[in-house]
Parts: C-alpha cells; sequence; structure tokens
C-alpha cells in the first residue's frame, strides 16, 4: 500500500489507519497467529470495498453477502498462507473463488430441483426429495433408495448431498455446519451400512433361488426381498 | 476517514458520471458518483478497471467505497456476514 498512483498524490499518506492498526501484512499475520481481533480489523478495513468489487462482477447480493463471508473464514483458517503481495487482491481473489463456488452449488440446487419437478406427477404437492427423484427417474436404484432411508438422519444426509446432489465435501460440510471430517466419517459409516444392507440383500436372493430355480435370481429382488431383509438401522 | 475532496477537472469538462472515459491525471480522487457506483455494484465496465486500480492505492477513496457500502441498502448484508463470521470463528 506504499506505491503512489499516478496522478494521486495522496493515496500512500491517505491510507488510513495504517499507523493505528498496523499495516495489512502484519494484520494477516496476526490473523495467522490466532488473533480475532485482527480478523474483525481486517473485515472492517477491506469488506466493504470487497462486497462492491463482487456486486460490480454481477454476483447477486446474497451470493455477495456470503462470498465475502467465507472470505474472512478462509484468511482465519489459511491465514498462515499468505506470505507477500497486495493483501486486498488476495483477497478479492480468494472471493472471487468463493463467489464462483456459491453460485455453482446454487445451479446445481436448481438443477436438481428442476429435475424433481420434472419426476413429479402433476397430483403431488411438495417437490421430492433427492431421494425420490432417484426413485422416480432409475428404479435400479429402488433397493439403496430404500436402504438409504433406513439410515440414522446424519448419514443419511451426508449421503445425499455427497453422492446424489455432488457436493464436495468442503460444501457438504459447510451445509450441514459440521467439520471435513465428520462429513468422511458419516459418509464411510453410511456407505459401509448401506454395502452390508445390500449384500444381505443379495445372499437372501441367492436362497431364493437356490429354493426356486436352482440358482440365484439374475435382477431379482423387489420389494418382496426388502421386506425381508431389514434395512440398515444405527 | 478522511473526507474526500472533490474531483480536480477543468472547468469546461462535463460533470463526472459512472460511464465517462477514465482520465486518471485529472483525478486526485475517484469522482463521489462513481464511488457511489462501485458501491451499489453500477459502475460502468468501461471505468471499473481504472476505479479499481486506483482503489488498490488510495486509502481514502477505499474508505469512501467502504462507507457508501455501509451506508447503502447493502448495509445491513456486511454487518449479517460479520455477524455470522464471528460466531464461525467462534
Amino acid at each position: 500500500m506504499t506505491t503512489s498512483y499516478p496522478g494521486c498524490g495522496q493515496c500512500a499518506e491517505d491510507r488510513p489507519a495504517v499507523e493505528d492498526d498496523g499495516c495489512d501484512g502484519q494484520l494477516v499475520h496476526a490473523v495467522a497467529d490466532g488473533d480475532k481481533d485482527a480478523l474483525s480489523r481486517l473485515f472492517a478495513r477491506h469488506a466493504g470495498p470487497l462486497f462492491a468489487h463482487l456486486l460490480n462482477r454481477g454476483f447477486p447480493a446474497q451470493t455477495v453477502e456470503d462470498a465475502v463471508q467465507e472470505t474472512f473464514l478462509t484468511v482465519w483458517k489459511s491465514a498462515s498462507g499468505f506470505h507477500e503481495g497486495s493483501v486486498p487482491a488476495w483477497l478479492r481473489r480468494i472471493a472471487h473463488c468463493r463467489a464462483i463456488d456459491l453460485e455453482r452449488a446454487a445451479g446445481r440446487q436448481r438443477a436438481l430441483a428442476d429435475r424433481a419437478r420434472e419426476h413429479t406427477p402433476a397430483s403431488a404437492g411438495a417437490a421430492p426429495s433427492a431421494e425420490e427423484c432417484l426413485l422416480a427417474s432409475s428404479p435400479r436404484y429402488a433397493a439403496v433408495a430404500y436402504a438409504l432411508a433406513g439410515l440414522p438422519a446424519p448419514q443419511r444426509e451426508v449421503i445425499e448431498l455427497r453422492y446424489l446432489q455432488h457436493y464436495s465435501v468442503r460444501e457438504t460440510a459447510e451445509r450441514l455446519a459440521v467439520p471435513e471430517g465428520t462429513v468422511k466419517a458419516r459418509a464411510a459409516r453410511g456407505c459401509a451400512r448401506l454395502r452390508e444392507w445390500i449384500v444381505a440383500q443379495g445372499e437372501a436372493e441367492s436362497r431364493d433361488g437356490a429354493r426356486g430355480n436352482g440358482g440365484p435370481a439374475p435382477g431379482g429382488g423387489g420389494a418382496h426381498d426388502r421386506d425381508r431383509v431389514p434395512r440398515p438401522r444405527p | 476517514m478522511t473526507e474526500l475532496s472533490p474531483p480536480v477537472t477543468p472547468t469546461s469538462a462535463p460533470a463526472p458520471s459512472p460511464s465517462p472515459a477514465p482520465s486518471p491525471a485529472r483525478h486526485r480522487h475517484l469522482p463521489a458518483d462513481w464511488v457511489g457506483a462501485y458501491a451499489r455494484g453500477e459502475l460502468s465496465p468501461e471505468v471499473l478497471g481504472h476505479a479499481e486500480a486506483h482503489l488498490e492505492r488510495c486509502g481514502a477513496c477505499a474508505d469512501a467505497v467502504d462507507r457508501a457500502v455501509r451506508s447503502g441498502p447493502h448495509g445491513p448484508r456486511l454487518d449479517a456476514a460479520l455477524a455470522t463470521l464471528v460466531n464461525r470463528v467462534g
């Protein structure tokens, strides 16, 4: 912030609060050391211009609000990654990426909602869940969706977001307000339960086939089998 | 917070608006209407690059933008973002 701009002789002197608050670089280093007050000062100094920067790139105001918040959260978590250069430019790069991520996530949600509407009978009232949409569009997943409904809610939510709505681990963690490690653990536990249930169902089908036609029933397994093999339980 | 000085423009020049071509040599600071338009997200793309290059280096203008955003329609959104950030940081 010490470079003067041609035709703007007051810039270096006018840069506010540098003497009072420490320069941007010092604030970022303080944030890296866990100084929450430094984070607040950084927000106070840069959030407004950052907000305007994103608005002028055409992002919706709600996206901008979320992106600004996410930007400073990123700074809080990874300020040690900043070494040199312009702090405002660094913040703008983070904010721009976050705004794009948020817009993509919103686009995915809109697309999912559109797909769900396409697969909903006109007589149905509320929009179907992702699971219902999957059931309607692809019957071969019906058994998995049936098992999914038997999972504990935290695991089911993670699996729906990660594997049906294709959110990343980070996005899933943000949406559920849990750490990324929790997302991974819930996904692993949920998938393990689903796998156990599918294996158990396959074995039940094999037994049926051996009793009936002398072998496993190819492509078998409908409501009959699903009723017999209990769904995974917590 | 330093108050902005009025832009230095020749008397024969038209009043600055969000859309004229940039003329950095004639402005010590960004014109007030550029600042207002920028804070609302409505600055003309033609001058956006110039304005942001100036803001990168001019604390007074960055402060003016900050004040304009906070006092404008999006001010409550900034407050909400800070409140949520504080909650999330703990």
